[in-house]
């Protein structure tokens, strides 16, 4: 869309927003990648008046556009462009309800949505976070709560409500509307789910109650502070013993040659951390680096993306911290008392 | 990762790991490879989780559950091969099973035997005429096509363990490939199966009581077998079930290789996530007893099997289909217990189990399993 048809939708949203009286909030997509820069806002509160034209005016960043422009084209496949969105939209929220002191952060998911992700979630690898992506409460954050309190409602329902209660709403066009069922695999989940629901009216309301009961492994262990940098989900890439994990590995390994070639941030901003012990030869960064910081789901979107450097800065930044802490734990482990 | 690979018919692609021109593409990687190094790349992956799993240990008999098709002939071939490489130290033998099709399973015991001279390994058929007094076909004609796949999965797990008994072997190897387990992930989510999505992705299943079945092509691509048996030139036996087109799990599979299509790692993703979550403690599981009537394995009272056969012989083949209430359940369960006379000509019908204190009719436990060993080819 272009900056006009954004500025537009927007206002149509805010003044619907209006009727509601809540104090509102808003921020564009690409302020993701402004997460972090000190001094710069990354969202707006929302006007008093919507007649005003230029309620977009303090979030104008080409910059940041064209950043997340270029992230897109780099990522190969349109499931891996879905993910990706979802994370960064994610990410930019959490941010923001952090600022704003917010304790709790609602999605409007609705049963049928949250079926399509349970099934989705689990074809892309996410099945050690399925409780936490698809359940009522998420609680990976520890400031912000996420909530979905329409998970027991279906889109029918929903829709019903609204009419009846004449609340006006708007739909946009995402990635994959009007794309064939084989563009990606959301959008194939989605066909399948909803096609089936239509011969086998339970379907939805199994695949959420089957997805209630579900928590993740117990071998992983809950108390570990290794989190995705994405997706802030439990890492649930350890290989020890055999595994659906160690058999991919394995497979790779044995007919590879030299590791593809490696990306390096030179980024020299890493050493300017107030994190003493960096040296200059762990300033080297690499795609694999990032890999081991991700969960496996997030490892396959990764995969898809050519430049690790078109990634907003903080998620590299964070990753780089977290391998340094890592490589320190590794260095002191033999005198650690506590396994922390 | 890019799977396209840009055939060039000036330059042929060469084989990743050895430099030779390539004769396929793997599934599994999209590398290019010859075909010896996709034989050692497919070998050695099965050797790796067989040995990473501690699948078996040396001195013990293992059935081969022999169906003819592409499955279970790679397996019997690859666990012959294996065995002898990498010194297993396993007894092998061919174990099939006859649900009474006429014209499928015809055909596909024939490559059955064919394996047997193949592969020289022992081999045995159990048929469910003999086991339960009625074929598929007669089912069929009975209930009609839907549903008919439940009572040929319950009866042949039972026919399964009854016919490694007899050979007495001690552990039971099915060709279940990474595939069939990611379907099975997926139909257990659409159904709410909890009791079957915890076991679902183990590699061995059944150890408590019952002879453990072990699934050493979890981990492997049905493509990859497809193409192994292909270039190896093995023969298999490759047709749908007549009676299988409107299974539930037809959906699943569907929709399973239209994620395969979309990316190719879908399948080993989908067995990754089912690995990386297990049922919350407080959900209620079945508990796991033994029939009253005839001692296998079951969560009822009475197993699946007695409940489907004691509809089939009064004539009520609904019985044990479809989700019950707890009171229809009961209900069940008491016309099966009470032992209510079988319908003459139907003597044979009961289970047949080492249990001596079935009191109905039909000829003792001892002949029925004399005329099953006349069975035995070796």
């Amino acid at each position: 869309m272009s900056w006009k048809d954004r500025i537009l939708v927007t206002k149509k949203i805010l003044a619907m927003f209006k009727s509601f009286k809540f104090p509102c909030f808003f921020s564009t997509l690409e302020k993701v990648f402004r997460v972090g820069d000190s001094g710069v806002k990354v969202y707006a509160a929302g006007p008093s008046e919507a007649k005003d034209d230029n309620i977009m005016g303090p979030l104008t960043d080409p910059q940041a556009e064209e950043k997340l422009r270029s992230l897109i084209k780099n990522t190969s496949t349109l499931t891996a462009k879905e993910g990706l969105l979802r994370q960064l939209r994610k990410k930019l929220l959490l941010h923001i309800a952090q600022e704003e002191k917010f304790t709790k952060l609602m999605f409007a998911e609705t049963g049928d949505r949250l079926s399509i992700r349970v099934l989705s979630n689990i074809a892309q690898g996410f099945g050690a976070s399925l409780a936490q992506d698809t359940g009522f409460s998420d609680g990976r954050y520890s400031e912000v709560m996420q909530l979905r309190p329409m998970k027991d409602f279906r889109a029918k329902e929903v829709a019903a409500y609204l009419r009846f209660s004449d609340v006006e709403y708007i739909t946009l066009p995402t990635l994959t509307t009007m794309a064939p069922t084989q563009a990606s695999i959301d959008r194939l989940t989605e066909a399948f789910v909803l096609g089936l629901q239509h011969s086998f009216p339970s379907t939805v309301s199994t695949i959420c109650r089957t997805a209630a009961k579900i928590c993740p492994a117990a071998d992983m262990d809950q108390n570990s502070q290794d989190c995705c940098v994405m997706c802030e989900a439990l890492l649930d890439t350890s290989v020890t013993g055999i595994s659906a994990l160690q058999s991919s590995n394995f497979s790779h390994h044995l007919t590879e040659q030299e590791p593809s070639a490696l990306e390096c941030m030179a980024d020299s901003s890493c050493c300017k951390n107030s994190d003493k012990t960096c040296d200059s030869s762990s300033c080297v960064f690499s795609a694999n680096d990032l890999s081991n910081e991700l969960c496996y789901g997030c490892r396959l979107i990764l995969r898809e993306i050519d430049n690790i450097e078109s990634l907003p800065v903080e998620i590299l930044r964070l990753a780089q911290r977290r391998r340094n802490r890592h490589k320190m734990k590794n260095d002191i482990q033999e005198y650690l008392l506590d396994d922390e | 990762m890019h799977d396209t690979l840009t055939l060039n018919e000036n330059m042929p692609t060469k084989c990743k790991r050895c430099g030779v021109n390539a004769n396929l593409k793997r599934p599994k990687t999209g590398d290019a490879l010859c075909k010896e190094c996709f034989y050692y790349a497919f070998e050695l992956e099965v050797h790796n989780t067989i040995k990473g799993t501690n699948l078996f240990t040396s001195g013990e008999t293992v059935a081969v559950a022999a169906s003819g098709g592409k499955d279970s002939t790679v397996l019997a071939h690859v666990m012959k091969l294996l065995n002898e490489r990498y010194n297993y130290g396993l007894t092998l033998m061919l174990l099939s099973v006859d649900e009474g099709i006429t014209g499928y399973r015809d055909d596909s015991l024939e490559t059955v035997k064919r394996n047997q001279q193949q592969y020289d390994l022992p081999l045995k058929i159990v048929s469910y005429g003999e086991l339960y007094g009625w074929t598929m076909d007669d089912i069929v004609k009975q209930i009609g096509l839907k549903n008919n796949c439940t009572f040929c999965g319950v009866f042949r797990r039972q026919a399964l363990d009854r016919g490694a008994a007899l050979l007495n072997v001690d552990k039971i190897v099915t060709g279940h490939n990474a595939d069939d387990i990611a379907e099975t992930v997926i139909m257990n989510i659409l159904r709410g199966d909890v009791a079957r999505l915890q076991r679902c992705t183990s590699i061995t299943t059944g150890n408590d009581g019952f002879l453990p079945r072990c699934k050493p092509f979890k981990y492997t691509y049905e493509k990859e077998i497809v193409m192994y048996a292909y270039f190896k030139k093995l023969d298999y036996f490759s047709t749908e079930c007549i009676y299988s087109p409107n299974a539930y799990r037809g959906y699943a599979r569907a929709y399973l290789k239209d994620l395969e299509a979309i990316r190719s790692s879908a399948i080993i993703d989908i067995i990754h996530s089912a690995e990386k979550f297990e049922i919350k403690k407080e959900v209620k599981m079945p508990k796991q007893g033994t029939c009253t009537r005839c001692g296998y394995i079951s969560s009822c009272e009475v197993c699946k099997a007695c409940i489907l056969l004691e509809g089939l012989n009064r004539g009520l083949p609904r019985l044990g289909i479809g989700k019950t209430t707890k009171a229809r359940l009961k209900k069940m369960q008491d016309v099966v217990s009470q032992n209510a006379p079988v319908p003459d000509k139907q003597a044979t019908s009961s289970c047949i189990c080492a249990a001596t204190d079935i009191t109905t009719t039909e000829p003792d436990i001892g002949t029925k399993l004399n005329n099953l060993t006349k069975v035995l080819d070796f």
